[in-house]
């Protein structure tokens, strides 16, 4: 025995091991919808390639919270569970500006914003903001975790990991395009 | 009452050695049938602790699985009843597979009580030394002990290599004990070092001693077990603080290191026990990362989902 299987870099045991997440949809609230449907999400998926999914066991399009300090859109809850909430059909009217960073960080997925707090989403690019900018940034908190093996506890600062968590979802978009 | 041990697709040939050995150290047989109750060894959801279980009364073979798949979901669906073995490492959360068979094919024999649970568990746990002549079975031991909690090992290396082998003895042997996410620390020790603590338990394999279960193995740090000691050893250090009790195994010339240190390992992690958990405090939450937009105006502007608004 000179060399584990256990010890593999993740791509390659990811390729031995990985099977792919169940993807499933609740219909979306009235008036609003799931910006990138199911089969999206598996070619989504594919694309990202197994290191992405391995050990991950679902990916859920659900309703968002009803919550009103902020626009839900995914989570990563662990171990192992994305969930992806519908949205508002574009434009959104927010009736407020954004902070310019939310504003960049729109205006990088292909949002166009005004100063009155609308945000038009042009053609698809709120469905390839959920893939390769939401889906993509969750998936990057799923590795971090699976990697690390860790039991209910985060493996890195909450800024660290969601720098490192940004950091992976660039490498994977890169992939979708 | 006969125990059969069935390795469901191990692929290893050294495992299925060593798993024959299991057997014939427990007096049992290794099988490629299922003969009797079958009692699953997988660490799956629902399973019970392979503590606690009165001894065995009837035919019964234990199934242990392929070394990185598990049990199949076949032997799995027609188990009797599924067990585990309790871990207490975050990183390190199975043993090798033989050894694995040895601590539920010993345990499923001759029973035992519950874990404890206790409020301050490393304040029980013994000082364990290994004495280890082969690398592979000082690195499968190394790999329980992580298991089973150990954070300091002691090694008395007589010609293991694990500090001073060769690349490949040494690559081996890191190998073996999952080196890469195996955090204890392993100490060079002697027999010599022996002296410094107030208790000495040499267990061994088989023989006329105390029974191992029968051994109070929770003095702390001023206790040691050792596991792997000859008898001209023996010889040299008997004085009145060493305790001789014996894991009651059918008698060999050579017993594998790794099968006698997971029953020792398993049974002092039982007496140890682990952390009761404390009334009325919530477990940990489980770890979510959200992505939002975030709204600036919260404080002024009361954000109405649409929705919302068309049901009023």
């Amino acid at each position: 025995m000179t060399k584990s299987l256990r010890t593999d870099p993740r791509r390659i045991r990811a390729i031995r091991r990985a099977t792919f997440p169940v993807v499933r949809m609740r219909s979306p609230r009235a008036g609003r919808y799931h910006p990138a449907s199911a089969a999206e999400v598996r070619e989504a998926l594919r694309r990202f390639g197994e290191d992405s999914y391995y050990g991950l066991k679902a990916v859920e399009l659900i309703p968002a919270p009803n919550v009103s300090d902020r626009l839900p859109l995914g989570q990563l809850i662990e171990p192992g569970r994305i969930v992806l909430y519908d949205q508002p059909m574009p434009p959104w009217r927010l009736g407020f500006d954004l902070s310019s960073d939310e504003r960049s960080r729109l205006g990088a997925a292909g949002a166009t914003t005004d100063g009155a707090g609308t945000v038009a989403w042009p053609g698809l690019t709120l469905r390839r903001f959920m893939l390769a900018y939401v889906l993509a940034h969750e998936l990057g908190h799923h590795m971090l975790q699976h990697e690390r093996r860790l039991r209910g506890e985060a493996a890195a600062r909450t800024r660290d990991h969601e720098a490192r968590a940004e950091a992976i979802a660039r490498r994977l978009r890169a992939r979708l395009d | 009452m006969s125990l059969s041990i069935f390795p469901d697709g191990v692929e290893n040939p050294a495992n299925l050695a060593r798993i024959t050995d299991a057997a014939r150290l427990l007096g049992a047989e290794c099988s490629s049938s299922i003969d009797g109750r079958l009692i699953a060894i997988e660490n799956s959801t629902g399973a019970a602790e392979i503590y606690g279980r009165s001894p065995l009364r009837e035919r019964a073979t234990i199934a242990v699985g392929n070394e990185r798949r598990g049990l199949s979901r076949r032997t799995l669906a027609s188990a009797d009843e599924t067990l585990e073995i309790p871990t207490q490492s975050r990183t390190v959360t199975t043993l090798n597979v033989a050894a694995a068979a040895a601590v539920a094919g010993w345990y499923v024999l001759r029973g035992s009580g519950r874990q404890a649970q206790v409020s301050r568990p490393e304040l029980r746990r013994p000082f364990f030394l290994l004495v280890g002549r082969h690398h592979v079975e000082v690195g499968s031991s190394l790999r329980s002990a992580a298991a089973f909690g150990f954070h300091d090992v002691l090694l008395d290396d007589r010609g293991a290599g694990w500090f001073e082998g060769s690349a490949a003895e040494r690559r081996e042997a890191r190998a073996a004990a999952r080196r890469h996410k195996n955090p204890p620390h392993v100490h060079r020790a002697s027999a010599d070092d022996l002296e410094r603590f107030e208790e000495v338990v040499v267990v061994l394999p088989s023989g006329s001693a105390d029974a191992l279960q029968h051994e109070r193995l929770t003095r702390g740090r001023h206790q040691v077990v050792v596991v792997g000691m000859g008898s001209t050893d023996l010889d040299r250090i008997a004085h009145a603080r060493v305790r001789l009790v014996t894991l009651d195994l059918k008698p060999s010339d050579d017993p594998p290191l790794r099968l006698v240190a997971s029953i020792v390992l398993a049974e002092i992690a039982r007496q140890v026990g682990r952390r009761r958990r404390v009334p009325g405090r919530p477990a940990a939450p489980v770890p979510r990362y959200e992505a939002a937009v975030r709204l600036t105006a919260t404080g002024d502007v009361l954000f109405v989902d649409p929705s919302r608004l068309l049901d009023y």
